[in-house]
């Protein structure tokens, strides 16, 4: 059984017990933690940014860890097309050098506003919630729907960013309405 | 319905055709049907496989994400296969995920994903397709296919099918039709030359040969066989014949032979009756000859006595005659004559018959000889001597006293012509026709003595000479017979006949 299984049927008692005991994600964390691997298996990303083979595919956290070691748990032992998929939590933006899919975790609008601007041109598929991307917005951006965790995509940013995401990707995509 | 033997053979040959085509036809048919069954068998099995694949690969990221409203709409997109009636998507942990049921059928789902595949189970296809990502499964596919395509297709193929047999068989049926007749029509000809040959027995008709073929080698030994029926038939023919001839000639024979001995018995009767009449009156007169010469006593009365013993003398001469004359003709009968050819003087020989018969004359008859020259014969003398003395002897005894008697004999061109006529009482015109019969007399000489042969073995006589013998005579006047013979005879001595 592969770690997503296993992160599934960890999930499922998890929901039963409904227990949030410290250092555990919530539900919603989990799940989006799986989403986040499992964008990297619907993207491409330009040569450039895999040069070699056996170049890891690396998964960042900016700002606060919301999965605790969930999305290491997930992500363990996983290959994308040979490539290994590895985890990396960044404080600062500064501290980014190579990345492929980002997960900005900000609570300030603000902070925002400031980040987007300055990944342009790099081919990182950033992921945010689409609750706080107001202005400038992530490629992929979370939010709930009929207590399910869906995303809307801006396929124009990914595109400028030299990436390609999957049609089937895409048409899981929907808009996000403000309620 | 009829035996196989009554059916004709033209129906035995269209019989066995269309069997066997038949037959070729509806074993091909059902191999093409056996492999079309498994072929559509394959290809349903592939092609639900293939849709199966194309749906599971597009379902893998709904089911990455857990969108089964987005897994249901790919699984919608199955209406474009109408036979595939019904789909679900089972997640990683064989939970239903999404749904499809084409139509308003109800078709239950299993409640887990079985064995990866697809397989027949009744009348549908049902198949179980992983849902992979890289190197994880998400999830299983599961779809039902029904077999209407299939029945359709077959329904087609059953369609064509019975056309083709049908077809088939009809061509068969024609192309037959007109094939065995290279076979039936030499038969028929051949059966009706035979029919013809024995209705009209000719056996010089010959079947006309077709093709060179078994047929053909029949025919030319059915003509071989006319042929020798025909060689037969003339041999029993001559054969027959020979037959028929043969029994011809037996009977011929057998009807001489017949004759010949109804002809000796009706004379030996003939005999005895006249022997018994005629050898009466001789030898009534010898015995009464005898009684006197017996009462005559003494010399005296040896002039009565001498008068009986010539009385005596001539009746035995009477009685030899007979005899001879029967002896004669029995000699002649059983052709035992010899001729004994001489050479000899008719004019003596006449004038010494003519002596010789002097005794027997009546009173103041004469016999008046009138020859021409020398004529010297070759002949038998005896033979010639006997019918002189008999025609002699019959003018004689057939004149009346005082008459004379006239024998004229001539010799020319080696033919001897010998006449005796007499100024008898002559032959009644009647009966002339049967002078020559053996034992006939005619009626007006029923009061003289004789025993109706002495003619008879005349013309015989003058037969064994190669002669002729001919008379001329009226009644009360007088008989003239003309005897002619060759003056050499042509026969060589003692050939009996």
């Amino acid at each position: 059984m592969s770690n997503v299984g296993r992160v599934l049927v960890f999930l499922f008692l998890l929901n039963n017990l409904t227990l949030s005991a410290q250092g555990v994600p919530s539900k919603e964390h989990q799940i989006e933690a799986v989403f986040l691997f499992n964008f990297a298996q619907f993207v491409e990303w330009p040569a450039h940014a895999l040069p070699k083979a056996e170049a890891p595919i690396i998964i960042g956290v900016l700002g606060k860890n919301v999965f605790g070691t969930f999305l290491n748990d997930v992500v363990a032992n996983e290959r994308v097309k040979d490539h290994p998929v590895i985890v990396k939590y960044y404080d600062t933006i500064d501290e980014i050098t190579d990345c492929h899919i980002l997960f900005i975790n900000y609570t300030d609008i603000r902070q925002w506003d400031e980040i987007i601007p300055k990944l342009k041109g790099r081919s990182i598929l950033t992921v945010g919630d689409a609750n706080r991307d107001l202005k400038q917005r992530s490629m992929v951006r979370f939010f709930t729907k009929d207590d399910k965790i869906r995303f809307q995509i801006e396929p124009e940013a990914a595109k400028s960013a030299g990436l390609t995401i999957s049609s089937k990707l895409l048409r899981l995509a929907e808009n996000y309405n403000v309620n | 319905m009829k035996s196989p033997k009554n059916i004709s053979i033209q129906k035995k040959l269209l019989k066995f055709i269309l069997m066997i085509s038949g037959i070729i036809l509806f074993v091909t048919c059902i191999a093409f049907s056996v492999c079309e069954y498994y072929t559509f068998r394959s290809t349903t099995l592939l092609n639900l496989s293939t849709i199966g694949k194309v749906i599971a690969a597009n379902s893998t990221a709904a089911l990455a994400f857990d969108n089964n409203l987005d897994a249901e709409e790919i699984l919608t997109a199955l209406k474009a296969e109408s036979h595939v009636i019904a789909a679900c998507l089972y997640d990683k942990d064989g939970n239903l995920f999404s749904q499809y049921t084409s139509g308003s059928s109800v078709h239950p789902f299993p409640e887990k994903p079985e064995e990866d595949g697809y397989r027949f189970e009744h009348f549908y296809v049902i198949g179980f397709e992983p849902v992979i990502l890289g190197n994880n499964r998400l999830g299983t596919l599961y779809m039902k296919s029904d077999l209407k395509a299939m029945f359709a297709r077959f329904k087609i193929w059953g369609i064509i099918l019975i056309s083709v047999l049908l077809g088939g068989f009809a061509l068969a049926y024609f192309l037959s039709g007109i094939l065995q007749k290279s076979i039936s029509r030499p038969i028929l000809a051949l059966a009706e030359t035979v029919k013809e040959i024995s209705n009209v027995m000719d056996y010089s008709m010959r079947a006309k040969r077709s093709d060179n073929d078994e047929l053909g080698l029949l025919t030319t030994a059915f003509n071989q066989m006319l042929t020798q029926i025909q060689e037969q038939n003339l041999e029993i023919k001559s054969f027959n014949h020979m037959l028929e001839q043969k029994v011809i000639e037996r009977t011929l024979e057998l009807t001489d032979s017949l004759e010949r001995e109804q002809e000796m018995n009706e004379m030996k009767s003939r005999f005895v009756s006249m022997a018994s009449h005629e050898f009466r009156t001789p030898l009534t007169a010898i015995l009464s000859s005898i009684s006197l010469i017996e009462m005559y006593g003494t010399d005296q009365e040896d002039v009565k006595k001498g008068k009986q013993i010539e009385r005596i003398k001539s009746s035995v001469k009477n009685l030899t005659h007979i005899l001879n004359d029967f002896l004669s003709l029995e000699k002649m009968e059983h052709g035992k004559v010899e001729i004994e050819n001489e050479k000899f003087d008719l004019n003596e020989f006449s004038k010494d018959i003519i002596e010789e018969l002097k005794g027997m004359l009546k009173q103041g008859q004469s016999i008046n000889f009138s020859g021409g020259g020398v004529m010297d014969l070759f002949q038998d003398k005896t033979i010639l001597k006997n019918v002189l003395l008999n025609l002699l002897s019959n003018a004689i005894k057939y004149s009346e006293v005082d008459k004379e008697i006239n024998l004229l004999a001539s010799v020319s061109n080696n033919l001897v012509s010998i006449i005796v006529r007499d100024q008898g009482i002559g032959i009644p015109a009647g009966e002339q026709k049967n002078m020559f019969g053996k034992f006939f007399r005619a009626k007006n000489v029923s009061h003289i003595e004789g025993t109706g042969l002495g003619l008879n073995i005349v013309k015989k006589y003058i037969e064994l000479l190669d002669g002729t013998i001919c008379f001329e005579s009226k009644h009360k006047q007088g008989t003239s017979f003309t005897v002619e013979f060759p003056q050499n005879s042509k026969y060589e001595n003692n050939i009996a006949y």
